[in-house]
Order: structure tokens, then sequence, then C-alpha cells
């Protein structure tokens, strides 16, 4: 009960930092509703909020990386945090929009959200009980899914450069996720020389048909991807070239963001099967 | 100026995912679950500076 309890402050603390991170841009007369409708209606939904959160991340892993050569801890790193995460969003506003009230409205929640990530993540790694002890195996799936989480959202967030990009890292760690998956089933398929999934039709276990629609999703993913990118140049080996025709690429879109969702429906799926 | 910023962030990003694999492995986690989470990670790794061709998303499927 008291881990239980744990995990929800957690969760309060992230909705929390989210919701005192939002004070500069109503202050700045922006209606809350309005700004989740646009974010969700625009050519890549959330884009700016997935930027940001990536942003944060990273900032925090290279901490980690940093504190293990230098004795960072307590209100250092949570400066070094902030700093950092400013740098961040600094680094990849545009030039010409760099001094503007979107960008200082960037800044302000980038630097709350990575002193609030510390705090929670740290909460998080200490707050946690022995899990090698066999009798916590409950506690051991919390943990392991909240990781197995972060890993597969990691997939999402470094690709944030650009839509053909994005779906391109979720096909490369889909690919690698099904196919240790499948490995381990072999009782619901095979793989032939190119490597390509065959399953077993009269295998119908429930694990082996969630490996099936993970496979199948993950190639639906690429026949959007591919339509999104088509031109003459890129269906005789050129690179990605996403149409000039702002409607047309947006119904593209939309189709290649449908992919990535069901995607992550039947990946979620798979996950339940490891415990 | 994306291109830069996409890369030093999947860089740090990819940080992370090692990061928390260290976790995990330190935690113990069942190994179908690091397995998949270390696969993951390496492949995002090794195509990090793939150009996105057909040929590369054919690749892919399966």
């Amino acid at each position: 009960m008291r881990k239980l309890s744990k995990y929800l402050l957690g969760i309060v603390a992230v909705v929390a930092i989210v919701t005192i991170g939002s004070f500069p841009a109503f202050a700045l007369g922006a209606s809350p509703m309005a700004l989740v409708a646009a974010a969700t209606t625009a050519a890549t939904p959330f884009a700016t909020q997935v930027k940001l959160l990536a942003i944060s991340g990273s900032v925090y892993a290279l901490l980690q990386v940093v504190k293990q050569v230098f004795p960072l801890a307590g209100l250092g790193a949570i400066l070094s945090n902030v700093g950092l995460s400013v740098l961040g969003v600094v680094v990849v506003i545009k030039p010409e929009d760099l001094f503007s009230l979107n960008t200082l409205t960037l800044v302000g929640i980038a630097a709350i959200t990575a002193a609030g990530a510390h705090g929670t993540i740290k909460s998080f790694t200490s707050g946690g009980t022995d899990l090698s002890n066999p009798g916590l195996g409950a506690n051991t799936t919390v943990r392991s899914g909240v990781a197995m989480l972060l890993c597969v959202a990691l997939i999402g967030l470094t690709g944030c450069s650009s839509l053909e990009r994005q779906a391109y890292n979720v096909i490369v760690g889909s690919k690698a996720f099904t196919k240790s998956f499948s490995d381990k089933h072999p009782e619901c398929g095979t793989r032939d020389a190119n490597g390509r999934w065959i399953a077993d039709p009269n295998n119908q276990a429930t694990v082996c048909v969630a490996i099936k629609k993970g496979i199948a999703a993950k190639d639906l993913l690429i026949d959007a991807a591919e339509e999104y990118c088509a031109s003459s140049d890129f269906d005789t080996g050129g690179a990605c070239n996403p149409p000039s025709s702002k409607t047309l690429k947006d119904q593209l879109a939309a189709k290649v963001q449908a992919a990535i969702t069901g995607y992550e429906q039947a990946e979620t799926d798979l996950r339940a099967l490891i415990h | 100026m994306e291109d830069q910023g996409y890369s030093i962030l999947i860089d740090l990003g990819i940080a992370l995912g090692k990061e928390l694999l260290g976790s995990l492995t330190k935690a113990k986690a069942p190994q179908d679950v690091l397995d998949a989470a270390g696969a993951t990670v390496a492949a995002l790794e090794a195509h990090k500076n793939d150009l996105i061709t057909k040929a590369n998303l054919e690749a892919q499927r399966g």
C-alpha cells in the first residue's frame, strides 16, 4: 500500500509540474483548451511538447554521466539540470525566433520540468525495495513496466526532427523489439532467409497472435511511411521526399500518425505478455 | 539547424536508453525485458544516421 502511494505521489507530482509549467503560457493570455486543441490538430500533434520532454529526458541522462565524474548532487544537480535544459531549448529554436515570447515560455517550461523531473525520478530510484527479493515479483513487474515504457517512449522522443524520421525510428525500434520477442517463441513461427517472420497458421496461442499483430502493425507503418515519402526520386532509391502540397501532406501525415498509434497499441499488448 | 538539433537529441536519447538499460540490469529485471530493451536501443543507435530510403524501409519488414 505504501509503495502504491509512492507511485501515486509520483504521478501527482508530474501533473503538478506540467500544470505549473503551463502558467507562463496562461499568463500570456493563452487558453488551456485552445492550446490543447491546437496541439492536437497540428500536422505533427504535440510536436513542441514532445520536443520539451525529449530535452528534459536527455539532460537527465547527460547529468547521470556527468555525475560519474564530478561529485554533483542536491541543489547543484538541480541547477545544472535546469541550466542544460534551457540551453537545450535555445539550441533547437530557430535563430529568427530566439528573442520572442514563445521562446521565453518554452525556456520557462523546460526549466521547471527539468527541475521536477530530477526530483521525480530520484524518488522512483530511491523509494523502491530490494528487487532481488523473489517475494516482490509484482513490484519488479511494475518497475520493469515503467522502464520499458520509457524505453519505448524513447523511440518516439528521439525522433522529433521530422515526421518521416520519427516514423523511421519507430519502425527500426519496433523491428528490433518484435524480432527479439518472436525469437523467444519459435513455436509461433520462423524467419526466412531475409529475416522476415513467417507465422505458423496453426498456432493461435495468445502470444503468437500478439506477435503476428505487432509485426503486421509495423509493416502497416512502413506502408504509410512509403506513401508519405513517395516521389519519383524516392521510388528510384532517393531519400524521403514528402509532398509539397500542404493538404496532401497533412492527409498522408495523419495516416502515418494513425499507423504509429496502431503499432503502439499492438506493442502494448505484446509488453503485457512480458513478466 | 533542425538536423543538428536532431543529432544532439538522438545521441542524448540513446544515452538515456543505455542508462535505463543499466538500471534494469542492476534491478535484475526479467531476461525478456532486458533483451527487448537492449535490442531496441542497439537498433536505434545502429540506424540513427540512415538515409530514409525505400530500400532501408523495406529492410525493416517482417
